[in-house]
């Protein structure tokens, strides 16, 4: 009976060990470290990164990234885009005309990530590059690792072409979800915060998408769940609906998984018009009822602000729902305020909203969008995430931008295109 | 959820209990013959079932919320000759189902015993999300070894498996998310423990856990994600 009573307890013992076990796990982000040598080189100016952005063929390096992947500088950052789900995100810098490039790269369908460093020689591209002279002539040489710091295997990519300019001049919008990706997708920073938004743009998003709930004391705040979890938080004092507590508490008492606070609503849009190139920001709002009266006068003002500093923004208020259509519209100014909608086309037409928004799974439905394109409105689809869907809605669809967790396979799949 | 996965270990508990009282007076069992999970050499042609739950958690990735699904779990061996048996399984939560067939060769060693075993799972979902009915479809083979060890009132089995898909479907609306895949996706490990709780009644407690890249109760939710996860499971089942 001894025997009994210890296996139970030992087998027990570890199956609740094993069900507290159910956290994500963090994945390094691969680094040079403090000593790097991209420490010594200086930035590269702003008329210079445009000259690397283009098409390349990689012609060493193709067993991870492909034979062909696109570079595209945002913000502060130079992003490798391939056609499969693997990407970097890279810093540059030079020093005599050689173009220094270090960064990581990464699988975003798993964990598999490792050191990347490149350089372009004076001689092939380095010095039109620095001196803002277009190029036909650009060879990135370097190597990259597949565990730990080892920089071990061959990279080589050769520029073939421009993104084309007929693709630029029609804006076409590549939204991050939950600012950026999940706390799923193992990134180094956690969705719906500032830090978020202040990466998501190496990742090749050029909009964001953020998750809208009110506190107890009537604060916007960006958080996805419904409650405190430790999905998305630390472990902390506080658990239940974030609606339950108030701003303050939700501040000193929570934290979010890599550490960061939950942002208010108004600081994460500061944040997006003061300290980013982003151009679109979809609120998608959460389960409150009566948010629209706090929510739209931040948006006013945050796009005021971005008017000010001659930003090009968007914020549109999400309208997920008919209780959030019902909302709205009893705004009094809703038909000039903008907004997103997810329903039909007709709630587009009666909310005068500027966005539609079908989920993905409806089809590409390019009836409807051509519809929406008259009437002088645009149509996001969204959480559009696998590589194949990814590539027939874009080669197919009439869409002005998708939502998705990998902006990098949108951002391939758009830029391939010669229009 | 945790209060509807406690209710019904509770109720599964509470209703099991009349019929092992019933078992005061029958004779005992010899546990290293009545077993379910344990290698043994089966009598030729006999049936034996085990019923009971499953428990398992999903990962956080997948759900994002804590989710513990019981499953209804219903196991039956049948002995053949030469030291073989075929083994079947039947689990669900109606949302998710899978019916999956073995044969096994099983092997006797003084009170260590061991058996090779390969089973064919075919697993099926329904579900309507978001205006959409969504399907899955899966095809899994499960080579298998597995080794016990008994005492006079105790067995207990280690189990390893592989998990290989060898085909399927799954399908949002009309969309199809992915076409007969076909890849390795993953280990089990697993340990059992069965006890003659009353005279002749065997109590199986196991502990399992799932490294796999696709788990068929959590069919909805592969769609993005190509990582291992560790997926526990626990069982409770009664040998009836």
């Amino acid at each position: 009976m001894g025997i009994m009573k210890n296996w139970l307890l030992t087998i027990f013992c570890m199956a609740l060990l094993m069900a507290g076990c159910n956290k994500s796990k963090d994945v390094p982000v691969p680094s040079e470290g403090p000593n790097s040598f991209l420490t010594q080189t200086y930035p590269l100016p702003d008329n210079s990164r445009k000259i690397m952005d283009g098409i390349y063929k990689v012609t060493a390096g193709n067993e991870l990234f492909g034979d062909q992947v696109v570079l595209k500088w945002s913000r502060k950052k130079l992003t490798m885009m391939c056609s499969d789900g693997h990407y970097s995100v890279l810093d540059v810098g030079q020093l005599d005309s050689v173009i220094v490039i270090q960064g990581y790269w990464r699988y975003c369908y798993n964990d598999n990530t490792g050191l990347l460093n490149a350089y372009i020689a004076r001689d092939e591209g380095g010095s039109e590059i620095v001196n803002g002279v277009t190029t036909p002539m650009i060879i990135l040489r370097g190597a990259y690792g597949k565990t730990g710091n080892e920089l071990d295997k061959a990279l080589e990519l050769v520029y073939q072409r421009p993104i084309s300019p007929a693709l630029l001049s029609k804006k076409f919008s590549i939204l991050a979800h939950r600012s950026g990706g999940r706390t799923s997708d193992h990134l180094p920073v956690s969705e719906n915060s500032i830090a978020m938004i202040n990466f998501t743009e190496g990742l090749g998003s050029t909009g964001i998408e953020v998750d809208v709930q009110l506190t107890r004391d009537g604060i916007p705040v960006l958080f996805h769940d419904g409650d405190i979890n430790i999905r998305l938080t630390q472990k902390g004092p506080l658990s239940g609906p974030i609606h339950d507590f108030t701003y303050m508490q939700l501040y000193y008492l929570v934290s979010l998984i890599h550490g960061e606070h939950i942002p208010r609503l108004n600081d994460a849009l500061m944040f997006v018009v003061d300290s980013t190139l982003i151009t679109d920001v979809y609120l998608d709002m959460k389960e409150n009822v009566n948010s629209m009266s706090t929510v739209i006068p931040i948006q006013k003002e945050m796009l005021q602000r971005a008017k000010d500093k001659g930003r090009d923004l968007h914020i549109y208020v999400g309208l997920p729902s008919q209780d959030a259509i019902n909302d709205f519209m009893n705004q009094p100014d809703y038909l000039i305020t903008p907004s997103l909608c997810e329903l039909t086309v007709d709630d587009v037409v009666r909310t005068n909203s500027m966005v539609w928004a079908p989920r993905w799974t409806e089809g590409t439905q390019n009836d409807l969008v051509a519809q929406i394109h008259t009437q002088g409105r645009i149509a996001w689809t969204w959480t559009l995430d696998n590589v194949e869907w990814i590539k027939e809605y874009i080669n197919d669809g009439n869409f002005n931008g998708i939502l998705t967790n990998y902006p990098f396979v949108v951002g391939y799949y758009h830029y391939i295109r010669e229009k | 959820m945790k209060k509807y996965s406690l209710l019904l270990l509770i109720a599964f508990i509470l209703l099991s209990a009349p019929l092992l009282l019933a078992q005061e007076n029958a004779p005992p069992v010899d546990i290293g013959k009545e077993s379910m999970y344990f290698p043994h050499r089966y009598q030729k042609y006999h049936v034996q079932t085990g019923l009971g739950l499953f428990f398992t958690k999903l990962p956080f990735d997948w759900v994002e919320s804590a989710l513990e699904a019981p499953l209804i779990s219903l196991h039956l061996t049948f002995g053949l000759p030469a030291g073989f048996s075929l083994e079947g399984n039947v689990n669900t939560i109606f949302v998710s189902n899978q019916v999956s067939l073995g044969v096994r060769w099983n092997y006797i060693y003084r009170n260590f015993s061991f058996n090779l075993g390969y089973d064919l799972g075919y697993s099926l979902g329904i579900m309507t999300f978001a205006g959409f009915k969504n399907m899955g479809m899966m095809l899994t083979q499960y080579p298998n070894l597995s080794i016990g060890f008994k005492t006079k009132t105790l067995a207990f089995t280690v189990k390893g498996e592989a998990v290989i898909i060898a085909w399927g479907q799954m399908k949002t609306g009309e969309n199809v998310l992915m076409n007969n895949p076909d890849f390795f996706d993953g280990v089990t490990g697993a340990i059992y423990l069965e006890q003659r709780i009353f005279k002749k009644k065997i109590l199986i407690i196991g502990f399992k856990d799932n490294y796999v890249k696709y788990y068929w109760p959590a069919w909805m939710v592969f769609t993005t994600f190509n990582r291992y996860y560790h997926i526990p499971e626990l069982h409770i089942l009664w040998v009836l």
